[in-house]
């Protein structure tokens, strides 16, 4: 569907008083992210194949996602192969889990923007993902983005 | 000429967001950047741009890093800001072929055909910890392989629906990618001669290939003022904000090595870049000369100080005449096509931009007159990139919100309270 028919059906669905849309077209983050910015109430989803989506590559446009609405974003993980899903879903909520409340202290005294002692490295060397490193940017309004089930 | 604005959330310079006017509490607001894009596209430009890397860095302690994966930031930028080109930067080592494709069209979908693509070879070594990867693929290896995912990628439009390719390369390998392939080359080059040999030799590699030559657009950092001495107390202003935590890692992203040298000391001749680095090569030469010119006593320190905010890109802290002088000199040279635009510090730059150096370059019968290209015009880019309209809407940087079709006005991180 073009970018123009998800937008029509998310907004009749909002005015309809429903809960939720879930996208599954073309990039689903960046369709999300327009209908964010273009809708008020209504949660959005993204269904995410993670076979193909590096974990690290979720999570910091899931934390885009959600800052853009508000705390309106979720996500569905998919994935032919039930064990790496698991371990893909374990990785994107350990990332953006990675920044501690409070870490963003814009301090412009000391000049310090961020209390990087707050921020923990998710270490994790899993059969099909590999990640050294915390989030480089810090999670949304929701903090860790909520799954929905099909 | 042809303006596209690149912004990074508090200013290029890196001490912005310590101003008393910045909004480091925005950084988490998407309305934000929405609100930079109207000023950009009202004031002449034809593209936002927003630059993107991947990899948590902790300079992040001292610096306003870049808050949002950028092609969903665009994607909501958008859909809500009717009149300007959206160039994100994505790159072809940390997405696949397949995904760049889902993600350039999607985008084009979003904006109605004025999406651009900032193709990134380079990852720096974070990127790589984060991706799970021991190292950053050779230099050169990553242009073979983004020669294939850019015909990839290209495969998958029709010359008319395809993005805007946009490349900022200036190595040798760099060059020949950047002709081969792009629309608009993104140039770190404070030298008005080089600038014009660099863009005859990329007029020179396209023809062989027999491709149009790519624009050559020179970022440009710009510090105004409405006199020079106002201009001048901004920049010291900045330079003063500068925290010791980015004095001593400023010059790190560009590999340069100097051993045993200390902020306050005199620079060695020569800075060289680590033989083993695999990042931005082509930096060290143009800091090199940078510091030539600053005199044989420069320290380190002094040098950051200068490059500050610009790393290694032209660069003017002054009044708008001259800043639209300094332009119509550049593109009159033959040395630029247009410029990406870079603001010392935001909110304020961009608006001072737009009242003061928009209109000296749309006055006609003036010696610096240009007119901004129009799509389609010689020299101007394809016209599937619009370009803003000419006719002036009244503007009101004070407009709230998103727009009005949209609730989104200030976004804060309830974890992260301002």
């Amino acid at each position: 569907m073009s970018f123009a028919e998800i937008l029509a059906d998310a907004t009749a669905r909002e005015e309809a008083g429903e809960p939720r849309v879930l996208i599954r077209d073309g990039d689903v983050f960046v369709l999300a992210a327009a209908v964010a910015a273009r809708t008020a109430t209504i949660r959005i989803g993204v269904a995410v194949d993670t076979a193909r989506t590096h974990p690290y590559v979720a999570a910091r446009k899931l934390a885009a996602l959600d800052k853009i609405s508000l705390g309106r974003a979720e996500w569905l993980p998919e994935d032919s192969e039930p064990a790496r899903r698991d371990e893909a879903v374990h990785l994107v909520e350990a990332l953006l889990a990675s920044w501690g409340p409070g870490a963003t202290v814009n301090d412009r005294e000391r000049g310090v923007h961020v209390d990087t002692d707050r921020i923990t490295a998710v270490h994790h060397d899993g059969r099909w993902w590999s990640v050294h490193s915390p989030l480089d940017v810090p999670a949304g309004p929701q903090g860790v983005v909520p799954r929905v089930v099909a | 000429m042809k303006l596209f604005a690149e912004f990074h959330h508090s200013g290029d310079h890196e001490g912005a967001w310590r101003l008393p006017t910045a909004r480091p509490d925005r950084t988490n607001d998407a309305g934000y950047y929405v609100e930079r894009a109207r000023i950009a596209a009202e004031g002449g430009f034809s593209h936002v741009f927003f630059a993107d890397f991947v990899g948590y860095d902790p300079v992040v302690r001292h610096q306003v890093r870049w808050p949002f994966e950028p092609t969903t930031l665009l994607g909501a930028v958008a859909a809500t800001v009717p009149d300007i080109g959206v160039v994100a930067t994505g790159s072809t080592v940390f997405a696949s072929p397949d995904d760049l494709v889902d993600t350039f069209a999607t985008l084009q979908d979003v904006s109605g055909g004025r999406a651009g693509w900032n193709i990134v070879t380079a990852g720096a070594p974070v990127a790589a910890a984060a991706f799970g990867r021991e190292a950053v693929p050779a230099h050169d290896a990553r242009y073979d392989a983004a020669d294939a995912v850019v015909d990839h990628v290209r495969a998958a439009f029709t010359e008319e629906t395809r993005p805007l390719f946009v490349q900022a390369g200036a190595s040798p390998r760099g060059r020949t990618f950047a002709a081969r392939h792009a629309d608009a080359v993104f140039a770190a080059t404070p030298d008005r001669e080089a600038a014009r040999a660099f863009r005859d030799d990329l007029h020179a590699r396209a023809a062989a290939l027999g491709r149009p030559a790519p624009l050559l657009l020179p970022g440009f950092l710009v510090t105004l003022g409405s006199t020079d001495e106002e201009a001048r107390r901004r920049r010291r202003q900045l330079d003063d904000l500068l925290s010791e935590g980015t004095i001593a890692t400023l010059l790190d992203q560009f590999g340069l090595d100097l051993p045993g040298v200390g902020l306050d000391d005199r620079l060695p001749d020569g800075l060289v870049t680590g033989a083993g680095f695999q990042g931005i090569r082509s930096r060290a030469a143009v800091l090199e000369g940078v510091a030539r010119e600053l005199g044989p006593d420069v320290t380190l320190r002094g040098l950051v100080r200068h490059v500050a905010g610009s790393r290694g890109h032209l660069q003017h802290t002054g009044t708008p005449e001259a800043i639209a002088e300094i332009m119509a000199d550049w593109v009159g040279a033959g040395a630029a096509d247009g410029f990406v635009v870079k603001f010392s510090h935001n909110p304020g730059g961009a608006e001072d931009f737009v009242d003061g150096v928009t209109p000296l370059l749309r006055a006609p019968g003036t010696a610096r007159h240009i007119t901004l290209t129009r799509a389609g015009d010689p020299g101007g880019l394809p016209a599937r990139v619009p370009d803003p309209p000419p006719a002036r809407r009244p503007r009101s940087r004070r407009r709230p919100g998103l727009s009005s079709l949209t609730p989104v006005s200030r976004l804060d991180n309830p974890q992260d309270p301002p």
